[in-house]
């Protein structure tokens, strides 16, 4: 059975099951962003947060940018900072790294076979 | 038709597979030559190993991601390049990682020939060899040896047969055994040579 985490918006209910590798990409470099050195400056960081949660919510298709827009505006006027932190804690636990580390594994198996 | 059987003449036709599921598709994974294992592998570098932590793999996975989406599409499309670019773009939108690497998990088992050899009961030779064996650190080295010990060309080993085939042929080529065979003597044959 596929795990997921629901996160409602508003009326829409959204599913998080496993991030496919463009959206972890896109995750990752807009997460790149955060800068521990500049925490007070709430603002900023809650902008870069909200980002990341959009473009995990908006999926991969067609209409991802205009969908992203949306659920941005959504987030910032129906979100609390906390809440928002909370979300982006849940997406963050999302990013399948384990996984990714058990295919690094398998690939440089098959690098030792070609060369040691 | 045993397992073995149909496992060995699906092998000689190359027509052996085993099925992935990628988004929401069903590809097929099936057992490579060198040439096309090399091309599969070339140019990922991923440096990973038991000191590597969480924080380590998440933050070099943008520029990874892409490269074990392509090595995974060029197994599953072996031959057609345009092939390989559609199934490129299909698993980077539309697989999850847990699925790339349940692929590379069945990849790396056809590679082996693990069921292969399962199924087929391998002769073990009883003999204690004490001369060590050098070489075979690289693909060029393998080659030599297949070529050598199966009196095939280059072209043969490197593009023709696939590399389970080849594991398999040298595995179970007719040689000679010098030491004594291992015989399992069951209490029932025990029992009936005392009689007599």
């Amino acid at each position: 059975m596929k795990r997921y985490k629901v996160l409602q918006l508003g009326k829409k209910t959204y599913a998080i099951t496993s991030l496919s590798p463009k959206i972890c990409k896109r995750l990752i470099i807009s997460l790149r962003g955060y800068k521990v050195e500049e925490l007070k400056d709430i603002p900023e960081l809650m902008n870069i947060s909200i980002n990341s949660i959009a473009i995990v919510l908006a999926g991969n298709g067609l209409f991802r940018l205009l969908k992203r827009f949306f659920i941005k505006r959504q987030l910032i006027a129906q979100l609390s900072e906390d809440e928002i932190i909370e979300w982006l804690n849940v997406i963050l636990e999302s990013i399948p790294s384990k996984e990714f580390y058990k295919f690094n594994i398998i690939i440089n198996q098959f690098n030792n076979l070609t060369a040691k | 038709m045993n397992t073995a059987a149909l496992l060995i003449s699906k092998t000689f036709l190359r027509e052996y597979h085993e099925d992935v599921i990628l988004g929401l598709k069903s590809f097929k994974i099936y057992q490579p030559t060198i040439k096309e294992m090399i091309s599969m592998f070339n140019g990922l570098d991923l440096s990973v190993n038991e000191k590597t932590n969480n924080f380590d793999i998440i933050f070099s996975m943008p520029e990874h991601v892409d490269d074990a989406c392509r090595s995974i599409s060029r197994a599953v499309t072996l031959k057609s390049s345009f092939m390989t670019y559609l199934a490129f773009n299909y698993i980077r939108r539309f697989a999850s990682v847990e699925q790339i690497h349940k692929a590379a998990e069945t990849l790396s088992s056809v590679i082996s020939g693990d069921k292969l050899f399962k199924a087929c009961h391998l002769e073990k030779s009883s003999e204690t060899i004490k001369t060590e064996f050098l070489g075979n650190t690289n693909m060029m080295g393998q080659v030599a040896s297949f070529m050598e010990n199966l009196h095939l060309s280059y072209k043969e080993v490197f593009e023709d047969i696939s590399y389970p085939q080849l594991l398999m042929m040298s595995a179970d080529k007719l040689r000679i055994s010098t030491g004594e065979k291992e015989r399992v003597v069951s209490g029932r044959d025990l029992l009936k040579k005392k009689k007599k």
